[in-house]
């Protein structure tokens, strides 16, 4: 159960990334943070068919997350998505067309396995 | 008691909390502290200064409210980090405060709502959704996703500090190595992907 929670957190929470990094690439940059500015921004992304998917599929992982934090402890439910960092990272390069360079990578990679000792 | 020491526990992670926020307000009026040159989108100077359009205010509307309050991209970082630590934080206490909640039908989950702390943790996690959205309207997804990991180092610290979990030395391990990683991407170019809008014409105001 445990294991499969973790897939339900994995995998909707790549897929939210990438369309919630394709949407707000396609939003615009948001630099205003009044809050009539945020309730604005919130009804411009609820128009936006990437945000819309993207949303939801981090909601599916988030209540996984919910889910698994409530059978298993803090310290083994937050680094189970370890495993994401490399992932993500390949998938920005690949579907977002991201230049990564040596810097990103061996960066990422570290992130990946810090998080993973972080888990032990 | 228990209960007790539970409840002063939340209150200390909640009050760090608001230092953070307050930290965080008072950074984002403050136009010149740039010591880091790595993070390149900082805001052209006109935005952070003065600027009136009382041309374009509605009656009643105070003049002060007119002035975008515009964040520089470290700052959306660290409220992000902030947020999702202590959003994590008080779900996990609520949650288990509530109890087992694997299930496949709503309603466990509505009642879990009920908590105090597991609404906290939702509001704080609402905070997390906006400034991960706006960061990536900013910034690249791989440049964003490392830069956040800074979470996993302070859940852990937290866990340390306010917990009184022992951190074993694979932990600090990590700790380190995920420190190296952030910085080493915090050296890269925040936006290489293709770019729709070049900084020149972009209005401050967001959602048009």
């Amino acid at each position: 159960m445990k294991w499969l929670l973790i897939a339900l957190i994995v995998i909707p929470g790549a897929i939210a990334d990438l369309l919630n990094a394709m949407g707000m690439k396609r939003h615009g940059e948001v630099y205003d943070f009044r809050p009539r500015a945020i309730i604005r921004l919130i009804a411009s992304l609820a128009r936006n068919p990437f945000v819309c998917v993207g949303v939801p599929a981090m909601a599916i992982s988030f209540f996984a997350l919910m889910a698994l934090l409530s059978i298993a402890k803090l310290s083994f439910a937050v680094p189970a998505t370890a495993s994401s960092y490399v992932l993500e990272t390949a998938l920005a390069k690949y579907i977002l067309r991201e230049h990564i360079g040596w810097r990103r990578w061996l960066g990422a990679s570290l992130v990946g396995c810090g998080v993973l000792l972080v888990a032990i | 008691m228990q209960v007790d020491t539970r409840i002063t526990q939340s209150l200390n992670a909640l009050q760090r909390g608001l230092a953070a926020a307050r930290e965080w307000f008072l950074m984002a009026h403050e136009p010149g502290n740039s010591d880091e040159t790595q993070l390149t989108l900082e805001l052209p100077a006109e935005m952070l200064g003065s600027h009136r359009s009382t041309a374009t205010l509605a009656p009643g509307v105070s003049e002060d409210r007119s002035r975008p309050l515009c964040l520089r991209t470290r700052t959306v970082i660290v409220l992000l980090v902030v947020s999702n630590v202590l959003g994590n934080f008080t779900l996990s206490r609520g949650l288990h405060e509530v109890g087992r909640l694997v299930s496949f039908s709503p309603l466990p989950y509505i009642h879990a709502f009920l908590n105090p702390l597991v609404g906290v943790g939702v509001l704080l996690l609402i905070v997390w959704l906006i400034s991960q959205l706006s960061l990536l309207s900013r910034v690249d997804l791989s440049y964003a996703l490392p830069a956040t990991s800074v979470s996993y180092v302070l859940t852990a610290l937290m866990a340390e500090f306010l917990l009184h979990e022992r951190l074993s030395i694979e932990r600090w391990i990590g700790i380190g190595l995920i420190g190296v990683g952030v910085s080493l991407v915090a050296r890269t170019v925040p936006r290489t992907g293709p770019v729709l809008h070049t900084l020149d014409d972009l209005p401050c105001e967001a959602g048009q």
